[in-house]
């Protein structure tokens, strides 16, 4: 039997897939195709709820599927009881740097720490709060101890003790205070000292540190695991200055040394890269010799034939019938959604994607990004002038296809190049 | 910092030209790292220029330079090519055991600023270093690529101040030779030079460099028209099914009560699926308006809301109102 999404999450979908960007909800409803690498990645999953470590980078070119496969897996893993933890990185927010980026990225993700129960973000308090309400005094040392033994755990410890204390005392300032430390927010170690005491401040150097910590304190607060998913990689690429990008290449070998070393536990990472972002042997993580010989593929692998338990997980375009199925589903969560009934055939959509891929350039270009916009603008169309069909709006020739990401970028020294 | 900037900033633009970087290369607002190479950039080109015409270089930018380095956070940067920094005292101080030039100018390749930093503090060098600081030079030389070139013109100038070789016509003559049809305005200064010690010396004949491009990437194959296998879709919708699925998880929430009380009120007359445990007991204890803990309350999935939709009030926004009001007590 079809699962029929709630209209609030068709809504939800249709309209972040009409601008483009990819749903935080609802997209188990749209999921087609990708089985492979969605398999690959639960077994990750299962593999960190079991105390073990992942490490996974995504790679596709803008529009393939990447943030998708990653909000997928956000859902998916949060209904599972993991906490996720979620960021796209940008010029001001890297692994590491000199102004404290690294930093920031600790706080961007720590801000968007969510649970099934809150699957927007802004879910330390309630993980605090989970916490000190389920540890009894008995059990505080020993459960503390337990922390003590990593890196920078004697002063979260310490953090979580004065947490547990304010809980139950009902002192909501230390609360605050402690989770605004929690947090990363404390900018300087005198700042931290006079606040709660403790002489240890998140910053670039350490914040990784924290998020193990995060992992460790997370499965004692009765969830499976931590996932962390960082999106956008490519702004590493873009750093304009060598050494900081060495230096951000560097930062994401150490996560990734400890991940498949075993030094880190209850803690998964996805990241999502482009090729050229991956591959450049300039500027991408391959110009760095040490992620190269980590991450470059077998002399064995070869087109067709994939390994999904290598940490490199490619994604494989969608075939035609995916994406017609794609379509299909597109199509009836619009007529559930605006409630009428859904007469798009698989003809008219091979149609539409006939008239999509022989546009010119569709084969370095066109992405299910592009396709989906198209078809929503096209079912939107097909809504609004009532008893026309897909199929006519298509035979007009007056339809106008999405503008590709290549398409927007055209310098203007070439726009109007003549012959 | 501001006088600093000012002044890093007031030699910066002819030093982008000279550079050949595009204005906005070392965009101070943007890249503090960039600043800071821009400055040991500007603090070389000085230097040089200073001692080659017998004057001292400008105080306050060495002062600058000297605390930047102090105080910089960038230092620690710098720290990671250590390596480099061990290779390069290494070859500079006559070690017997050190890498080939050709490593050493890979390495100064990837780090020409850091570089020029480094040679700056050393000592005079000895013979056995000029001669492969030579060798390095003049593989330097042949590269295609100005910056580097450029750079390593600038470790040229810097070795001549270092070996006090002024009157060291035979140098000059060298580098000209090796940089000269490759830059015209390197050629220009070191004929300056040679005129300066009273030699002349002719404009070298031009090479343009030929731009070392990097293998172009294999052309894409041509996409097969769409060419849809109707027989393949029901497989696909039936996978699409599956994983929707095994996405849609309706376990029970993590921490839930293993033995949860019964419902008291018999729910699943009203659903098309079941509900798990905590749910029920979640919307149970709403419905009586009772005692479910806030996670509880969290824990309300789509299913639930339409429960209490069903049973409690119609609008979605009344709901939230309800919850938010009992969460807070006031209920």
């Amino acid at each position: 039997m079809t699962r029929k999404a709630p209209t609030r999450i068709a809504a939800a979908v249709l309209s972040s897939l009409g601008g483009g960007v990819v749903p935080r909800v609802g997209l188990e409803y749209i999921t087609v195709g990708r089985q492979a690498e969605i398999h690959a990645l639960l077994r990750d999953v299962e593999q960190i709820a079991q105390g073990g470590a992942a490490f996974r980078f995504l790679v596709g070119q803008y529009g393939a599927g990447k943030s998708f496969l990653l909000q997928t897996m956000r859902n998916h893993v949060m209904e599972k009881g993991f906490i996720v933890l979620d960021c796209d990185l940008t010029p001001q927010r890297r692994f590491c740097g000199s102004r404290g980026q690294g930093a920031a990225t600790y706080q961007e993700l720590v801000r968007n720490l969510s649970t099934r129960t809150k699957p927007d973000g802004g879910a330390l308090p309630l993980l605090l709060d989970r916490w000190a309400a389920a540890i009894s005094k008995e059990q505080l040392p020993a459960t503390l101890q337990a922390m003590q033994e990593q890196v920078h755990g004697f002063d979260f410890s310490i953090a979580l003790q004065k947490y547990w204390q304010a809980f139950h005392g009902s002192d909501d300032d230390t609360q605050a205070r402690v989770l605004r430390w929690l947090r990363g927010e404390y900018t300087t170690k005198t700042a931290a000292k006079q606040a709660i005491g403790i002489n240890l401040i998140v910053n670039d150097d350490n914040w990784y540190d924290f998020l193990k910590l995060l992992a460790g304190f997370a499965v004692q607060a009765g969830y499976a695991g931590m996932l962390v998913m960082v999106d956008e990689l490519v702004n590493l690429f873009r750093i304009p200055h060598r050494p900081t990008r060495q230096c951000n290449y560097e930062k994401l070998l150490s996560m990734y040394n400890d991940a498949l070393q075993g030094k880190a536990q209850h803690i998964g990472f996805i990241m999502g890269v482009t090729p050229q972002a991956l591959e450049d042997s300039d500027k991408g993580l391959f110009s760095y010799d040490a992620l190269r010989s980590r991450l470059a593929e077998g002399r064995f692998a070869s087109t067709g034939v994939r390994d999904l338990l290598a940490p490199v997980i490619r994604l494989a375009p969608l075939s035609d019938e995916e994406l017609l199925v794609l379509c299909e589903k597109l199509a009836a969560l619009h007529a559930q959604l605006y409630d009428y009934q859904n007469s798009v055939t698989p003809e008219e959509i091979a149609q539409f994607l006939q008239l999509e891929f022989a546009r010119m350039g569709a084969a370095q270009h066109i992405t299910p990004r592009e396709v989906i916009r198209d078809f929503i603008e096209l079912l939107n169309l097909a809504y609004q002038s009532s008893g026309t069909r897909v199929a006519d709006i298509l035979a007009g020739g007056d339809f106008v296809f999405a503008q590709t990401a290549q398409e927007d970028g055209v310098e203007a020294d070439f726009a109007e190049f003549e012959v | 910092m501001n006088d600093l900037r000012a002044t890093v900033l007031q030699n910066l633009a002819p030093l982008l030209a000279w550079h050949n970087l595009p204005a906005g290369a070392f965009e101070p607002s943007t890249s503090h790292q960039s600043l800071h190479a821009a400055g040991w950039l500007t603090h070389a080109l000085h230097s040089a220029q200073c001692e080659l015409a017998g004057t001292s270089p400008p105080r306050d930018i060495h002062q600058h330079r000297e605390k930047w380095l102090t105080h910089s956070p960038q230092a620690r940067e710098f720290t990671q090519d250590q390596r480099t920094h061990e290779i390069i005292l290494q070859v500079l101080q006559g070690h017997t055991q050190s890498p080939t030039a050709q490593e050493i100018a890979r390495q100064l390749q990837q780090e020409p600023y850091l570089t020029l930093r480094k040679l700056q503090r050393q000592q005079p060098f000895s013979a056995c270093t000029l001669k492969q600081l030579r060798a390095y030079l003049a593989w330097q030389a042949q590269l295609q690529t100005g910056n580097v070139r450029r750079v390593a013109f600038e470790l040229a100038l810097l070795h001549i101040t270092h070996l006090h070789m002024q009157q060291d016509i035979e140098a000059l003559q060298n580098f000209l030779q090796l940089y000269g049809p490759y830059d015209r305005s390197i050629a220009k200064r070191l004929i300056n030079l040679l005129r300066a010690r009273g030699v002349v010396a002719q404009l070298p004949e031009r090479v343009k460099p030929q731009p070392v491009l990097p293998p172009a990437p294999p052309a894409p194959e041509p996409r097969k028209p769409v060419d849809i296998d109707f027989t393949q879709l029901a497989g696909i919708r039936s996978q699409a099914e599956e994983m929707t699925e095994l996405l849609l998880v309706d376990d029970e929430p993590v921490g839930a009560d293993a033995n949860p009380p019964d419902p008291s009120i018999e729910l699943h007359s009203t659903l098309s699926q079941s509900l798990a445990q905590e749910q029920i007991r979640t919307v149970n204890a709403i419905l009586a308006g009772g005692s479910a803990s806030e996670l509880d309350i969290d824990a309300i999935n789509e299913i639930a809301w339409q429960v209490i939709g069903d049973n409690l009030i119609e609008d979605g926004q009344l709901i939230q109102e309800y919850i938010n009001a009992w969460k807070e007590g006031s209920l």
